[in-house]
């Protein structure tokens, strides 16, 4: 395991410096002289003199990489044109907020999705199955930045139980709670998707092992119903659930830059999509650099907790 | 009481040929006639919500709470130079002061000019020499004394390059403030003497909206981090800054003046107008402005809201770039000038939260000309033949740079849509190229490039020497904010001598003509002037709705 | 070793059971009513989009009378209302469906043809060249898609092409490891095998006997992502990177919608619910198509 593991960590490197090389040439696809969209078109001589120096723009392409990489890897990342803070500080001032709203938009995919599975599985053909499939249909083809605008319209508007957006009740005193209901919206935008997926791959997966000999076996054996769903059916039908959702990682990073711009919610997304309108080229380049890192991150570990799951895979390869 | 000002009336109140001291006199009268303390003073349009507040001094205020601002973009860095941006300047403003203002807390048309950081003023009649007397006991927020020393720190960062912290990239900004300044000289602890290398009678004028920062702050954390730590003398005091979600502001106990009576502001930046709306009407907010114009009436039937207009000398244009062809010719500028239908646009785009402009400067302005008329009035066909005659019968291509939305930017986006289908409409077929605000500013300084023909943008200030500043030859970039690269030597000579003229009439006359001149000249399009549609959740008594782009909350209260 | 002649009879084989999988797929699609009615709702709106400049009431960027804003669904003369400019909002979904369905089908197209060449090119010879090919899509492959599209239209500046481009690069990786897969599954099948060893050359191989065996996958992945495409490409717009104003797009409508959410909601509503039937409709193909085509995919 130890041995499968470091495999996979040794396999991310050159996946990781592809990525880095990958942000650098996409920087230098902007046109005209990119010391001014690093340094910000307002910039001085003085500033984009300093900007050149700094990101070594007079030295060969790929020794300009090097400069940049090395750079990166302490963690700077240049600063922002527009609000001169580094981007490094930037990011990890928002990083949590984008954490907990991805992670909440998971966490409802993943329960309510593989909820919905189960119950359309072991009810096949039922209206429940059918309304859940149908249900999922739709989660799946609806495009979030529409979501978000109906729920607002109908949660904030309307009825008025939820908050527009924002992240806290700036007049409040806060806390757990307060979080929760502004969390609500946005999460449930930003997890829709998800959630149509994981539902409709529980259900396939857990018809496919339902009818396995081994659940009949268990099935004969007298053992109820329940037990014989939960304990053997569910557990064999997350293991591809478990891919899905890292994968889902992905989507969720992409979403939030339209989700928390709908909602007003202070992340990533948010600071991305600001500094995408606003040609701050440093930190569209960071924020895409850090987020994809974390992306393959999460799946190197997705990866590893499959095999652990799952003693099928030979990890000693 | 019975009373109620239009805005049609208080426009005419502007149009009175009086001198400007008679002229404000007489706003000192009206307004005191018209408003009493403790009672909101509004510039009512036919479709508004009534005043709030009840009989004069009928409700005494009451200390405490916190108001929520939803400001219409994204909150940058609080710089003292707050002048710069209004949406900005009306959160800075809480927290920097500067030596003198037109009145931030005056409901008059034409704000008086008032001291605040210095007491009086007095300049040489050569008009070199300008001598301040500063307040004193005034402490700055981390506590370091307001005094000569500290405007001398402030002033020389700005311009002198041997300054430990001198401040490459706020010079482009302090260009025409700066420009000809010598030096700045301690004269005692609380007298401060600057020093030009010409007669530059413009430039206490141009000290407004010059806020003063800390020294120590600029000492402590340098060019780099300063805007990280905004450390003024200000009734506010930044508590949170919070990018992308909220900038938090407490009362400042040790204050010089009159204690605030609210506890804390919250600005929370909202670029979404629709979330803005939905935000008042759930009571997330208690202000904002620039809503989409069609949610005014509506608002103005809600009796938990006010609708506040006040025209305050702004104008939204579309600029030229009459450096390249084909706006070089000035027939081809008239010609869609006479394009756009500005009457149907105010009617039905902005819901009459304007009025139409004629010329560069209106209503409230120091070169506003009230004898003047519309002179290139909507004429589609009369646009089509200037064009022929140009030689582009068939019309041409060309691109428009505008932000959707923005400080003073009114509806934005669906204005510049409209202008653009009525620009087709005779030939002439523009791409629309939108740009976010703040670089959009930043790109406005830089100039239009040949390939791009028109930009879209407003200014604001009463203040007679914007006439120079947005049109003299020397403001060109990257000098100043002439990205048209106009230039008319016509234009440069009266302005220039304005520039030389020290009594204030005189001036006032020539930035006058230089008004009508630019007219004539069609160097933009002009569109309309826009009134700042506020709206506001009656909680709040005794918010002031100056004749500026910016305000503040410095007497505002709430009841519940 | 067997006979040519058997060799010729299993290549028969082989090829019978191809033109019988897909006869036997077509007979299954008609039975499948639900992916038949996805396909006649996309193949309508395509029909009337294709008509636009013909069917559409109005000019979708003439501005037919500023006076008659947001007017509602069903005022006269404008079925689905007048948008902020008094635009006629029918005519601008009629003609929006023009830039949008596009964007959704041509990405899909051009990024099926580079990922299955390269997927074949990488399955099928060397396998240093699929090493090659293979790490570069997977650093692809490791973006978030839409942020690397994001990166990729904010770099090159907004627009509708520079949109597509984006868009059709963060799909290859896809497409190339679906039909390298399937490839090298294939490699070992025997008919192929035979036909190799009967001196065809790689290419002919290649385009003769493994690519029609690749399709089935692709075409079920390919419908299923064309409706996941209008909804990438309409992001792209509503986040101001996709086509500039006034065209009408789906996307950048719902983006103009936003600011009147709360008086006229239809404005937002109408080309959201186009971007959801059409993507609805091209998911139930696309079910459709894969239970017909691959048995062992098929949701019981």
């Amino acid at each position: 395991m130890t041995r499968y593991i470091i495999q996979r960590l040794l396999a991310a490197i050159p996946v990781l410096l592809g990525v880095s090389i990958t942000v650098f040439i996409i920087l230098h696809l902007v046109p005209g002289d990119i010391a001014y969209a690093l340094a910000g078109p307002n910039a001085t001589q003085e500033e984009l003199a300093e900007v050149r120096r700094v990101w070594g723009l007079d030295q060969p392409i790929y020794l300009q990489y090097f400069t940049w990489l090395t750079r990166a890897l302490r963690g700077d990342l240049g600063r922002s044109a527009l609000q001169h803070d580094p981007v490094f500080t930037m990011i990890m001032d928002r990083f949590p907020n984008t954490f907990l709203l991805a992670i909440a938009s998971l966490s409802i995919s993943s329960i309510v999705g593989i909820f919905a599975g189960v119950i359309s599985a072991t009810r096949q053909y039922s209206l429940w199955d059918r309304l859940m499939m149908l249900l999922a249909l739709f989660g799946n083809s609806m495009p979030s930045f529409w979501l978000g605008l109906v729920l607002i319209m109908i949660f904030a508007l309307w009825l008025r139980v939820f908050p527009s957006g924002g992240m806290t009740d700036v007049r409040g005193a806060g806390g757990l709670l307060d979080l929760l209901h502004h969390l609500i919206l946005p999460a449930v935008t930003l997890g829709t998707v998800s959630m149509a997926i994981v539902a409709r791959l529980v259900r396939s997966t857990m018809l496919e092992v339902l009818r396995q000999d081994y659940i009949r076996t268990a099935k004969a054996k007298g053992l109820v119903d329940r037990v014989v769903v939960y304990r053997h059916a569910l557990r064999n039908a997350l293991l591809p659930v478990i891919t899905v959702i890292g994968l889902q990682t992905g989507f969720l990073m992409g979403g939030a830059i339209i989700v928390e711009t709908i909602f007003s919610w202070p992340g990533l997304g948010q600071m991305m999509y600001r500094a995408i309108s606003s040609r701050d080229t440093p930190v569209v380049m960071g924020g895409v650099l850090l987020l994809a890192t974390v992306f393959v991150f999460v799946n190197l570990v997705v990866d590893i907790c499959y095999a652990f799951l799952d003693p099928r895979i030979k990890y000693s390869n | 009481m019975g009373y109620k000002p239009t805005i049609v009336d208080l426009l005419r109140l502007n149009r009175e040929d009086t001198s400007r001291r008679e002229f404000l006199k007489m706003v000192a009268l009206v307004g005191g006639a018209l408003v009493a303390p403790g009672v909101l003073e509004i510039a009512c349009t036919p479709a508004q919500a009534p005043t709030s507040g009840g009989a004069p001094g009928a409700m005494t205020p009451k200390k405490g709470g916190v108001l929520v601002y939803g400001a219409e973009a994204e909150i940058n860095p609080l710089y003292s130079d707050y002048g710069l941006t209004w949406s900005n300047g009306r959160v800075s403003r809480h927290i920097f002061e500067p030596l003198m203002e037109s009145d931030i807390l005056s409901s008059a048309d034409v704000s008086p000019t008032v001291g605040v950081l210095a007491e009086k003023w007095t300049e040489s009649p050569d008009a070199k020499v300008t001598t301040w007397t500063l307040r004193k006991g005034v402490k700055f927020h981390d506590g370091a004394p307001f005094n000569a020393e500290a405007v001398k720190y402030n002033i020389e960062r700005e311009f002198d390059k041997s300054h430990p912290f001198y401040h490459a990239k706020a010079w482009g900004s302090q260009r025409q403030r700066f420009g000809f300044i010598d030096k700045v000289e301690v004269v005692d602890e609380y007298t401060v003497r600057m020093t030009q290398k010409q007669p530059y009678v413009n430039f206490v004028l141009l000290m407004r909206g010059y806020g003063v920062t800390s020294p120590e702050a600029i000492k402590k954390y340098g060019n780099d981090e300063l805007h990280r730590y905004p450390l003024g003398t200000g009734p506010f005091k930044l508590e949170e800054f919070k990018a992308g979600d909220r900038v938090v502001m407490v009362k400042n106990k040790d204050y010089w003046g009159k204690e605030p009576w609210l506890d804390k502001i919250i600005f929370r930046p909202m670029g979404e107008p629709a979330v803005r709306v939905v935000s008042l009407k759930s009571g997330d907010i208690d202000f904002s402005v620039n809503l989409p114009p069609d949610t005014y009436a509506d608002f103005g039937k809600d009796a938990r809201f006010d609708v506040i207009q006040k025209a305050y000398g702004h104008v939204w244009f579309v600029r030229f770039n009459s450096k390249n062809p084909p706006f070089n010719d000035r027939r081809v500028r008239i010609a869609a000038t006479m394009a756009v239908n500005k009457d149907a646009l105010i009617r039905d785009i902005l819901k009459n939260t304007g009025v139409k402009a004629i010329a560069p400067f209106g209503p409230g302005t120091d070169a506003y000309d009230p004898d003047l008329k519309e002179i290139y009035p909507y004429n589609p066909t009369k646009a089509k033949e200037l064009l022929r005659d140009a030689g582009f019968p068939n019309g041409f291509e060309t691109t428009v740079y505008f932000p959707p939305s923005g400080s003073g930017m009114m509806a934005g986006q669906p204005m510049v849509e409209f202008i653009q289908r009525n620009l087709a409409e005779v030939g002439i077929r523009v791409k629309m190229v939108p740009q976010e605000w703040n670089t959009y500013v930043q790109k406005y300084y830089e100039g239009l490039t040949p390939d791009v023909g028109l930009t879209n943008m407003s200014h604001g200030t009463d203040s007679g020497t914007n006439v120079s500043r947005l049109y003299h030859t020397r403001q060109q970039p990257p000098n100043g904010p002439n990205p048209g690269w106009y230039s008319n030597a016509e234009v440069d000579r009266v302005l220039d001598q304005a520039d030389q003229e020290p009594d204030f009439e005189k001036r006032r006359s020539l930035w006058k003509q230089a008004n009508r001149l630019i007219a004539e000249d069609a160097a933009d399009i002009y569109v309309a002037h826009d009134t700042l549609p506020r709206v506001m959740n009656r909680k709040i008594h005794d918010y002031v709705a100056p004749a500026q782009g910016s305000f503040v909350f410095f007497n505002a209260w709430l009841d519940q | 070793m067997a006979s040519s002649s058997a060799i010729i009879q299993q290549l028969q084989r082989g090829q019978r059971r191809h033109h019988g999988l897909a006869y036997e797929a077509w007979r299954m699609l008609r039975r499948d009513r639900v992916a038949v009615g996805g396909a006649c709702v996309v193949l309508i709106v395509a029909t009337l989009v294709i008509l636009a400049p013909i069917i559409a009431p109005y000019d979708p960027v003439a501005i037919i009378d500023s006076s008659n804003r947001l007017a509602p669904i069903g005022s006269p003369g404008h079925p689905l209302g007048t948008d902020f400019l008094g635009r006629d909002v029918l005519s601008r979904i009629l003609w929006g469906g023009r830039v949008s369905l596009p964007t959704g089908i041509f990405p899909v197209l051009l990024a099926g043809l580079v990922g299955t060449s390269l997927g074949l090119t990488a399955g099928f010879f060397s396998v240093r060249l699929d090493n090659i090919i293979m790490r570069v899509l997977d650093v692809i492959f490791a973006f978030p898609s839409l942020l690397l599209a994001i990166a990729i239209v904010s770099a090159l500046g907004p627009g509708l092409f520079n949109a597509l481009l984006a868009i059709t690069i963060v799909q290859i990786p896809q497409y190339a490891r679906l039909v390298r897969s399937s490839v090298l599954s294939l490699k070992e099948q025997e008919y192929v095998i035979a036909a190799r060893a009967m001196g065809a050359s790689s290419l002919r191989t290649v385009l003769l006997h493994v690519l029609p065996n690749t399709l089935a996958p692709i075409l079920v992945y390919g419908t299923l992502e064309t409706g996941r495409t209008v909804i990438f490409a309409a992001g792209l717009s509503f986040l101001g990177l996709g086509v500039e104003p006034p065209t009408p797009e789906w996307g950048a409508m719902l983006a103009e919608g936003r600011s009147v959410l709360s008086l006229a909601p239809h404005i937002a509503t109408v080309p959201g619910l186009a971007i959801f039937v059409v993507t609805l409709s091209l998911n139930l193909l696309g079910d459709g198509l894969r239970d017909a085509l691959d048995p062992r995919l098929r949701q019981a």
